[in-house]
C-alpha cells in the first residue's frame, strides 16, 4: 500500500471550506466528551460538577488534583485493576505469539494428515461469538477449579485470539521466499532450527500486528472477565472500573478521575503507534 | 494444497507444532461451543444437577419469552441504526478524508482513537453525557434554551435503544473510515484521472468510479457490522443496566447472561446461545455466497 501520496495543495474554495468545518464540528463532538472528562475530574467535589458541569474547575490547586488522583489509584484499587490487566494481557500476549507462530509455520510449510481441515477448523474459529461458548466454558472452569483465577481469563483470551493470529501469521508466512529455509535445510536444520533461526525473524512485523490486537482485545474483554472474576483482588480494569462506579455512584470527581486515568495513557500510545494499531486493529477485516 | 516438496519426513514433528494451539483452541472454544449445543436440550441448575428437557428450552424461547423476541427485534433495530451511523457515516467520512486538503489525514488518525477504548470506560463517559440531571448534553439544551427537549435519554423507553447506537456510532465509525479509506488507497490514481480528464467533476468521480469500487470493502463491512450487532454485550450491559427500561434496550447477549447467570437458567441461555449464533453464522453465509456469486459471475 502506497503511503498517502502527498496531499493536494490546498486551494480555497468554498466546498473546500464546508468540509474543513464538517471535520472540525465532527472531531470537536467527538472530542468533548473525552475533554470535559478530564477536565472535570480536576473539581474539587461532585457537587461542584453536579452545579455547574460545563464550567471550568474553579481552583486549579496541584497537590489537591494530585491527591485526588492518589485516592482513585489506592483507595479505589485501580491500581490493582490495572496491575491484573497487565499480567492477563502479559500472559495472554506470550501465549497467543508463541502458540501461533508455531501452528501457522506448520500449516504454512510443514505436512501432516488433516492439516487442511485443522486448519480450516481454526477458521471457523473466526466466526464464533463470545457467547456461543460462554456457558460450557463456565462449565468447564467451574468443574477445574479456575474459575475466579487469572488463569481461566488468560486461557480464555488466548484461546479466542488464536484463529485470527494463525490466519495472520500463515497468509504472510505463504508469501515468504522458501529458499532461506531450504538453504537452512541442507545445511542441517531441523525444522524447529529454521522455525527458531530463519521464520520468527523474518516475521516480525506479522507479529507486532498480531500482538496489538492480542494486547488490546485481552486489555479491554469484559464479558468473560463478568462471568469468571469474582474476587475484587483480580478484576480486571474494565470490570473493575464498574465496581468502582458502583462503590462511587455520586461522588464523581473520584469517578471521572478513575475514567481519566484508564482512558488518557491509552490515547497517549494510540498517537504515538497509531500506524502499526491501526493496522493490528484493521488486519482481520482487510485480510479478508 | 498439499505441498510438492515436503523438505521433512513425518508428521510427528508438525503435529507437535499444532498441538499447543490446538488444544488451547479446542478447550477454550471448539468444544464448549459444541457444548453449547448439548446444553440446550437440557435444563441446568446449580447444586440440582442436570436433566434432558428435549426440545422445551427452544419452543420456551420461540413461543413464550416475550422478552426474548423482543431482544430480537431490538437487535435488529440496532443493526441497522448501526450500519448507518458506523458504516454509512465512515464511508461518508473516508471520502471526505480521501480528498487530502491539507491536515486531512490528521482526522483520519483522530478519528479512530476511540477504538482503543474499552467498552466499559466508554459506556461509562456517556452516561455522564446522558445524565438526566447533570448529564452535558441536557445541560447543553437547558442554556440553549430548548428546557423542555430535557430528556432521561437512557431512562426513557422511545430514547435507550437510539441513544446506545449513537454510542456505538461514536466508537466504531472511525474503523469503518479505515477500511474503507484503505479501499480508497487501492484504487488506481490512473483511473480516477482519466475520469477526469474526461471531465468528470470531483462529485461525479467519488459517485461513479470510487463508490462502485468500493463494493466489495462494503460487503465486508456489511458483515462484520451485522455479526457484531449481535454480539452486542458490553455497552448494553454498562449503559442500561437490566435490559433498559421495560427491556427496550435488552438485546439478545444481555437477556442470555441474565437468564443464565442470573437466574441461573443455564441450559435455557444455551438455547439462546444457539439461536444467536445461528443467526451470525447465517449472516456469515449470506456473505460468503454473496461473494462467491460475484466471482462466479464476473471473472
Amino acid at each position: 500500500m502506497s503511503e498517502t501520496s502527498a496531499s493536494r495543495p490546498f486551494q480555497f474554495s468554498l466546498p473546500a471550506l464546508g468540509l474543513y468545518a464538517f471535520l472540525i464540528a465532527v472531531s470537536a463532538a467527538m472530542f468533548f466528551p473525552l475533554i470535559w472528562m478530564t477536565y472535570s475530574s480536576f473539581k474539587a467535589t461532585s457537587y461542584e460538577i453536579m452545579l455547574n458541569p460545563w464550567g471550568l474547575p474553579k481552583d486549579w490547586d496541584l497537590s489537591r488534583i494530585a491527591a485526588q488522583y492518589a485516592y482513585t489509584w489506592t483507595k479505589g484499587n485501580i491500581g490493582t485493576y490495572v496491575w491484573n490487566s497487565v499480567a492477563v494481557t502479559f500472559a495472554t500476549l506470550i501465549i497467543v505469539l508463541v502458540c501461533s507462530s508455531m501452528a501457522a509455520y506448520a500449516f504454512s510449510r510443514l505436512w501432516f494428515p488433516g492439516r487442511d481441515t485443522i486448519f480450516t477448523i481454526f477458521l471457523i474459529g473466526l466466526i464464533i461469538p463470545t457467547e456461543a461458548f460462554l456457558i460450557p466454558l463456565f462449565l468447564e472452569f467451574r468443574e477445574l477449579n479456575l474459575l475466579d483465577t487469572r488463569w481461566c481469563l488468560i486461557l480464555a483470551y488466548s484461546g479466542t485470539a488464536l484463529p485470527l493470529s494463525i490466519y495472520i501469521l500463515r497468509a504472510f508466512m505463504v508469501n515468504l521466499p522458501r529458499d532461506l529455509d531450504e538453504s537452512a535445510i541442507i545445511d542441517g536444520c531441523t525444522s524447529w532450527g529454521v522455525f527458531g533461526r530463519i521464520i520468527v525473524p523474518l516475521i516480525t512485523p506479522a507479529l507486532a500486528t498480531v500482538g496489538i490486537f492480542t494486547a488490546l482485545g485481552a486489555w479491554n474483554e469484559f464479558l468473560l472477565a463478568l462471568i469468571f472474576i469474582e474476587s475484587e483482588s483480580l478484576k480486571t480494569l474494565p470490570l473493575g472500573l464498574l465496581a468502582f462506579y458502583g462503590y462511587h455512584k455520586v461522588e464523581y470527581h473520584y469517578l471521572l478521575c478513575g475514567l481519566t486515568i484508564t482512558t488518557i495513557p491509552m490515547i497517549a500510545i494510540y498517537l504515538i503507534f497509531q500506524r502499526q494499531i491501526v493496522e493490528g486493529l484493521t488486519a482481520g477485516a482487510l485480510k479478508e | 494444497m498439499r505441498q510438492r516438496t515436503v523438505p521433512f519426513r513425518g508428521w510427528v514433528t508438525p503435529v507437535l507444532f499444532v498441538l499447543p494451539a490446538f488444544v488451547l483452541f479446542a478447550g477454550t472454544v471448539l468444544l464448549p461451543t459444541i457444548g453449547t449445543g448439548v446444553c440446550s436440550f437440557m435444563e441446568i441448575r446449580t447444586g440440582l444437577g442436570w436433566q434432558w428437557v428435549g426440545l422445551w428450552n427452544y419452543t420456551d424461547a420461540l413461543f413464550r419469552d416475550d422478552v426474548f423476541l423482543l431482544s430480537i427485534a431490538n437487535n435488529f433495530g440496532y443493526l441497522f441504526a448501526t450500519l448507518i451511523v458506523e458504516v454509512l457515516f465512515g464511508l461518508v467520512v473516508a471520502l471526505i478524508v480521501n480528498m487530502r486538503y491539507p491536515g486531512f489525514h490528521l482526522f483520519r488518525v483522530l478519528f479512530f482513537t476511540p477504538m482503543m477504548l474499552s467498552l466499559v470506560v466508554v459506556g461509562l463517559i456517556w452516561k455522564f453525557v446522558y445524565h438526566p440531571m447533570y448529564g452535558i448534553l441536557n445541560q447543553l439544551l437547558r442554556s440553549a434554551g430548548f428546557e423542555n427537549l430535557m430528556w432521561p435519554w437512557l431512562a426513557h423507553p422511545y430514547t435507550a435503544l437510539p441513544a446506545v447506537c449513537v454510542v456505538s456510532g461514536w466508537i466504531y465509525a472511525g474503523f469503518y473510515m479505515m477500511l474503507f479509506y484503505a479501499g480508497l488507497q487501492r484504487i488506481p490514481v490512473s483511473l480516477v484521472e482519466s475520469a477526469r480528464i474526461d471531465g468528470a467533476s470531483e462529485f461525479q468521480c467519488i459517485r461513479h468510479v470510487n463508490i462502485p469500487l468500493l463494493r466489495e470493502v462494503m460487503a465486508v463491512c456489511i458483515l462484520i457490522c451485522s455479526t457484531g450487532a449481535f454480539r452486542a454485550f458490553d455497552l448494553f450491559y454498562v449503559m442500561t443496566p437490566d435490559g433498559g427500561p421495560d427491556h427496550y434496550s435488552e438485546m439478545v447477549a444481555t437477556w442470555l447472561v441474565r437468564e443464565a447467570f442470573d437466574f441461573d437458567h443455564l441450559g435455557y441461555g444455551s438455547a439462546l446461545a444457539v439461536i444467536m449464533t445461528a443467526l451470525v453464522f447465517l449472516l456469515t453465509l449470506i456473505y460468503q455466497i454473496y461473494q462467491y456469486r460475484r466471482e462466479v459471475i464476473e471473472f
